[in-house]
């Protein structure tokens, strides 16, 4: 087995794809030398919970065969990737970050699992995450996951190893899952390019659920080029997930380099109010729209009331949905959850019904805001995360409601309103700090306007290098 | 709606089978008043009315 050079193994999903099929690499050497890196790293960042070197060479080494007897390239061919812990996986264990599932071994894959090894994407191992993927917390069973960036910094939540794994260049491409930004915020915060699918786009059987209504996987990728690859393989209708849309989608990779054909963009301005933005955030956000405007689109302030508050109805709504899973184990056992999951389960089993269909009225008041303003503007873009990458500290009890609104759930989370309204958003690059932590630009688009998403993020990364930059690690 | 005081809260889960540790009560508690006067104040904002119930509120104090 040959050791490829650090370049090799920090380029994207789609120049990897290349080597490949001009056979300047093996799909053989591409695994080993990043179980290599994994060994050398993980150490340290913590992203996976566990790897699977054994089957991952078998793969590539079978992969390899098949080419030998004439098959054709599939469009991952050869490409290791690693996904979020809360996927089934039949030949490793299957933790959602949880020390209650420490031993559990699912019977079966994923569809998203299945799809993308029909893909021949070749799975190396599963990545850390927060307790079921619920929120933020210095809980963390398997290793607290960490920045590669700056180490003693969050790598973001809750999808922390699917961002890192990305970043640090310890896989091809990640799979992680959103739900109020969970796929957004680890790629914001780490650099690296992560899309949340529309609603319905990507199966969600297999996949451990905390909310029915706002669950969707999505991949974290070196590039929007790579986002729209990896999604070609994991989208469309799965008769084992009723919840998948049966309309026929376009190839996202054959067409993402294409202009999109959208006219104005709003730039949702309760997302850049101070106090709540960094001022370093803000100004590289503000830079990041004048590519837009030379490409010719217009670029004007949008006010949208619902993305202050929509993180808080996520979270609400998420909170009660996860009880459909986790309300038996609670009653029982208790003390087998993290407090802070424990604490958030227990005071969401207590909300009273009246309050709870409010909260649903507030949803729907929310969703017309959503689809009045896209009506007026076909693509909106807001900062990812309106601060860089927190310093990781041990969480302190809740004892005020002070402290209580200001915990991550409860304040402007600006991933909130893509989760509400179904809509596919992604964060791209497009800056960095004065302590070099990267910023995040998300771009939201209507339901099932993937592609008009996918193309201005590839445009931007066209006239920009900030998805290039790499953690010094 | 008045604030939820540890003891109904450790009433309403004993109701449902819920067993809330001593460590964990007061953040439970602090968590869902935040949860309830967030959910109100939105409530507000958004414009969203009971209608219903206000009109039964009006006129059951003047039902036969």
């Amino acid at each position: 087995m040959v050791r490829l050079p650090t370049e090799v193994l920090t380029s994207s999903a789609s120049t990897l794809r290349t080597l490949i099929q001009t056979k300047q690499i093996s799909p053989v050497d591409l695994v080993s030398s990043y179980i290599e890196r994994i060994e050398q790293l993980n150490p340290t960042l913590n992203a996976f919970i566990t790897t699977i070197p054994d089957s991952a060479l078998k793969t590539a080494r079978n992969l390899e065969r098949s080419l030998l007897q004439g098959n054709r390239y599939p469009p991952l061919f050869g490409l290791p990737y690693a996904i979020k812990d809360a996927f089934f996986t039949s030949d490793a264990s299957t933790t959602a970050g949880s020390r209650i599932l420490s031993s559990y071994t699912p019977n079966t894959n994923a569809t998203v699992i299945e799809r993308l090894n029909s893909a021949g994407a070749i799975l190396i191992g599963k990545l850390n995450m927060t307790e079921f993927g619920m929120g933020t917390g210095d809980y963390f069973p398997y290793g607290t996951p960490r920045n590669p960036w700056d180490t003693n910094r969050s790598p973001g939540f809750s999808s922390s190893g699917s961002g890192i794994a990305t970043a640090a260049s310890l896989c091809a491409f990640s799979i992680a899952e959103d739900t109020g930004g969970s796929v957004r915020i680890p790629a914001s915060h780490c650099g690296a390019t992560g899309l949340r699918p529309s609603q319905g786009l990507v199966s969600r059987h297999g996949s451990i659920p905390i909310s029915s209504s706002f669950d969707i996987a999505g991949p974290i990728t070196k590039t929007a080029k790579d986002v729209a690859l990896v999604m070609d393989s994991i989208t469309g209708y799965d008769p084992l997930d009723p919840s998948t849309v049966s309309t026929k989608l376009p190839s996202f990779f054959s067409a993402v380099d294409d202009k999109p054909t959208i006219k104005r963009i709003g730039l949702i301005t309760e997302m850049m109010e101070e106090p709540y933005i960094d001022q370093e955030i803000g100004t590289a956000i503000y830079s990041s729209l004048d590519i837009f405007r030379q490409e010719g689109f217009t670029v004007e302030p949008c006010s949208l009331p619902a993305s202050t508050d929509a993180m808080a109805v996520v979270a609400a709504i998420s909170e009660s949905e996860a009880l459909t899973v986790h309300s038996d184990t609670l009653k029982q056992t208790p003390e087998s959850y993290g407090k802070l999951m424990r604490r958030r389960l227990m005071a969401a089993h207590l909300i009273p019904s009246r309050v709870y269909q409010h909260l649903l009225q507030i949803k729907q008041e929310m969703l017309d805001q959503i689809k009045e303003c896209f009506t007026t503007y076909q693509l909106l873009v807001c900062p990812t995360q309106l601060q860089p990458a927190p310093t990781i500290v041990p969480l302190e009890d809740l004892t005020t409601e002070k402290q209580a609104l200001s915990s991550y759930t409860l304040t402007r989370g600006p991933t909130g309103l893509a989760a509400l309204g179904g809509c596919p958003a992604i964060s791209i690059p497009c800056g960095t700090t004065s302590s070099n932590l990267p910023v995040g630009l998300q771009i939201i688009g209507a339901p099932f306007q993937d592609l008009a998403v996918m193309q201005l993020a590839n445009l931007f990364q066209q006239h920009s290098s900030w998805h290039t930059l790499l953690p010094d690690i | 709606m008045p604030k939820i005081t540890n003891k109904e809260i450790l009433s309403l889960a004993s109701s449902i089978g819920l067993n809330i540790p001593d460590e964990d009560l007061v953040e439970v508690r602090v968590r869902l008043n935040t949860s309830i006067k967030l959910i109100q104040d939105m409530t507000s904002k958004y414009a969203t009315k009971d209608l219903i119930a206000k009109v039964l509120t009006q006129h059951g104090s003047t039902a036969d």
